[in-house]
């Protein structure tokens, strides 16, 4: 059976991706009429839309609820996968005969599937019983009102989504050999939420064991509440008053059926129905609160909020926040809470939500809203949260990752900003090329010009200075022997010149010599300074002062009265002519 | 008739200009338009048809980051600096593309500072500064021939002084200039070898992006000095650019 069902959701999933299929199966195909027959509906596919059951008024149908497989195929290398819900039936037929188990059908993205109708053959055999007192192998239906179960749930007109408390009640007034083994009903259509513990109470006699259980129905419609059972052991008492029979002679399996209960659901209103209605039904409460309230920029501050009250909290959707441009928001992780105290499906679900702000300042959280159905008002109700406020403070620059680059190339150790660089620039600025100047000739000419400009007006000035020197010593050079020549006339016309003709002439030669010496004209100095330049050029002590001597002497023989001490001119001449070549010799 | 003269001039070197930077304009539009590779071969288009402008290599630059291509990104951004080297955007873009690769050697602040002083001057720059230096040099050397007097020997002091003091900075980057080939990587991931041989295991890897100098070349190989690491490997040839 079970590899029935396997090939047949492989074959599903492998033949059909995208389409659905309903397919049924029965574990045998002809029974007694007193048997009953297991059915198996299976809808596969990629969705599960809910199964329509058809009407069969041949059997007395129990649905035994659903379960869901999922199932992933590779075809072709493809990976499909596929979910299939497998509805279990058990089928007991009213009656012998040839009956057909009608097609089961769902109805898809605006198309039918339909499962193949099954044949079954229905001997003749024990006659159909009543459901609520079938004997069932060594199982006996109680007929007294010794024992007896049901379900009482607490209303029949609910809302979607609004809890139905369903109550198993087991009640017994005789003692019981061992434990009660329960079926629970059958709950199709609704979220189901069991309520421990169980209450043991005794009224009017009986003991009374009760099983809460909260119903969430999930759509609009007419649901039954199938039956529940319990098996249990009951001591029988012998036929006859044998009396030890009836401690020893045994115990029988007593089954015990609650009758279904009828439910309607009700679908919520549409007048008033809000846009933003999140679909939860209940009584809820709502608080809004942040880790922090003083934080710096590119902080993370985590937003909680939770919802909390009575209903189903499972169904509780993430709140809408709405929030400015001023945080970036990260994902919201959701905490999920139930508390089943008293018998009522309570509990809270917190959603927090990690928030960074982005600018400085007082920024605020707007309320968080949610909007849910009061079913004990028949309204739907907007709660909202508090506005928080944040005082956020400057804090250093993001550095979260280099938004324009998000694949960098892999080159080792690269790191990740994120600013960006700088734009281009227009063309102006930097337009000349990159020709390097200390290479150029024309450079380095142009930068040694003032070494060569200062190189020539040093030069200009040596050349200069030597040309003049030259030139006066070329007159030192040539001084002596123009002496000798100028004292050669003077010493013939010495008889017949006058004396003091005679002395100035020879004083002209002599100062002449002395001027060419020292290249400077001797007429124009004192004696003094004559002495101190020929002292400076003579080495032998004394001639500098006999040189000035004669300038003296001569001067003194030249005005000096007449008749004091003439002296002899030509040894005057002679006088001076040793000089000049005792000066020539020494150097001057 | 002086202002018209001004303004046919100022016409004619406009019209030059525009002239020039029609390729780079074109080149900043590419840009713009996010059309990163296209750029990048349009301002290498530019800068070979002759406008070789610190803007042009700054702007290839940027495209080549754009395309992800870090490695000729600083090499543009170090050519772009070259020309101008006091330029804000320019250190930044450069500063900011390095970012991105580990570079095991880090400059301190002070090191940073010294060669940024080091830097200020273009080449050139510092090569008209020196002409100027030695201008002022010669100058009251000659005033000095003709007037040797307190004040002239100072001022001859005072430019001496200055003239050394830029003469060894030009000097130094003269010969840096003329005996470092500094080199970037422009290949993804380069693999060193002790010597240029392929069957050689590699000795170290550079990441794109680094500095390295050149040493010597043989037949497609280049042998390159690690400064920061002080470690030499050889390298294929095509894996690095020359800045200069």
């Amino acid at each position: 059976m079970k590899k029935l069902i396997l090939a047949l959701i492989l074959f599903a999933g492998a033949a059909a991706s995208d389409d659905i299929s309903v397919t049924s199966a029965v574990d045998k195909n002809s029974i007694d009429s007193g048997d009953r027959i297991a059915l198996q509906v299976t809808v596969s596919g990629s969705s599960s839309p809910a199964l329509k059951a058809p009407q069969m008024n041949d059997f007395n149908v129990y649905a035994g609820g659903q379960r869901t497989q999922s199932s992933f195929s590779f075809v072709n290398g493809k990976m499909t996968s596929s979910t299939s819900v497998i509805y279990d039936y058990t089928l007991n037929p009213k009656g012998p005969g040839k009956f057909t188990i009608p097609p089961f059908t769902v109805e898809a993205g605006g198309k039918t599937y339909k499962s193949a109708p099954i044949a079954v053959e229905v001997a003749k055999g024990a006659a159909p019983q009543p459901q609520a007192a079938r004997q069932d192998g060594g199982v006996q239906n109680a007929g007294g009102n010794d024992l007896f179960v049901r379900v009482d749930l607490n209303k029949n007109k609910v809302y979607v989504n609004e809890p139905v408390m369903m109550t198993f009640g087991f009640y017994n007034r005789v003692n019981l050999a061992g434990q009660p083994q329960y079926t629970p009903p059958d709950t199709t259509g609704f979220w189901k939420e069991d309520l421990p513990p169980q209450i043991n109470s005794s009224r009017n006699g009986y003991n009374v064991v009760e099983l809460k259980t909260a119903l969430f129905p999930a759509s609009p419609g007419q649901y039954t509440v199938g039956t529940a059972s319990l098996v249990c052991a009951v001591p029988v008492r012998g036929q006859g008053d044998d009396f030890f029979g009836g401690f020893f002679g045994s115990t029988k399996n007593v089954r015990l059926d609650s009758k279904p209960v009828q439910v309607t659901v009700l679908p919520l209103p549409e007048e008033g129905k809000p846009a933003d209605f999140s679909g939860t039904v209940g009584k809820f409460g709502i608080s809004a609160t942040v880790d922090k309230r003083d934080v710096k920029t590119n902080d993370a501050v985590t937003l909680t909020v939770g919802i909390s009250g009575t209903g189903n909290v499972k169904s509780i959707a993430e709140p809408k926040l709405l929030l400015s441009d001023e945080f970036k928001k990260y994902e919201t992780v959701s905490d999920l809470n139930i508390n089943k105290d008293n018998y009522e499906v309570k509990g809270s679900k917190v959603f927090k939500t990690v928030l960074v702000p982005r600018k400085a300042g007082k920024l605020t959280i707007s309320p968080v809203k949610y909007t849910y159905f009061d079913p004990a008002d028949k309204k739907y109700r907007t709660i909202s949260s508090d506005p928080i406020t944040l005082n956020v403070a400057q804090g250093p620059k993001e550095d979260a990752g280099y938004a324009n680059l998000p694949s960098m190339p892999q080159a080792e150790g690269i790191r990740v900003f994120d600013s960006d660089i700088r734009f281009i620039k227009p063309a102006g600025r930097y337009t000349y090329g990159r020709a390097l100047l200390y290479r150029s000739p024309v450079y380095l000419i142009i930068t040694l010009f003032p070494f060569f400009a200062w190189l020539s007006i040093l030069g200009s000035r040596k050349l200069k200075s030597s040309r003049e020197e030259n030139a006066a010593s070329f007159k030192a050079s040539r001084a002596y022997s123009r002496a000798l020549k100028s004292l050669k006339p003077l010493q013939t016309a010495a008889q017949k010149i006058k004396r003091e003709e005679f002395l100035g002439r020879l004083e002209a030669v002599y100062s002449e010599y002395i001027g060419n010496k020292i290249n400077r004209p001797a007429a124009g100095l004192s004696l003094g300074e004559i002495k101190e330049i020929l002292s400076g050029k003579l080495k032998e002590a004394g001639l500098a002062e006999s040189a000035v001597g004669v300038f003296e002497e001569l001067h003194f023989q030249r005005y000096a009265p007449a008749g004091s001490e003439n002296k002899d001119i030509n040894a005057l001449l002679f006088s001076v002519k040793e000089l000049i070549t005792k000066l020539e010799k020494a150097g001057l | 008739m002086k202002h018209s003269a001004k303004i046919i001039v100022f016409l004619l070197l406009s019209s030059l200009a525009a002239f020039a930077d029609t390729g780079f304009d074109a080149a900043n539009k590419l840009y713009e338009a996010g059309k990163y590779p296209e750029a990048a071969a349009a301002y290498g288009e530019a800068i070979s048809s002759g406008n070789p402008g610190a803007e042009a290599y700054f702007n290839l630059g940027n495209a080549c980051f754009k395309d992800k291509k870090i490695g000729l990104a600083i090499l543009n951004y170090e050519k772009a600096l070259r020309i101008a080297p006091r330029d804000a955007d320019i250190k930044y873009n450069l500063e900011f593309a390095r970012s991105f690769i580990k570079d095991n050697a880090v400059e301190d602040a002070a090191a940073r500072f010294l060669n940024a002083s080091y830097r200020f001057l273009t080449l050139n720059e510092l090569c008209v500064l020196f002409s100027a230096a030695f201008f002022l040099l010669m100058g009251t050397l000659i005033f000095r021939l003709y007037r040797k007097d307190e004040l002239s020997y100072w001022l001859a002091f005072g430019a001496s002084i200055l003239f050394a003091l830029i003469m060894l900075l030009a000097g130094a980057r003269v010969l840096d200039n003329e005996n470092n080939n500094p080199a970037i990587v422009v290949a993804l991931s380069v693999e060193a070898k002790s010597a240029p041989i392929d069957s050689n295991p590699a000795a170290f890897t550079l990441p794109e992006g680094k500095k390295v100098y050149i040493l010597n070349t043989r037949q497609g190989w280049a042998e390159v000095l690690l400064k920061g690491e002080n470690i030499k490997g050889w390298v294929k040839q095509e894996s690095i650019a020359e800045i200069r």
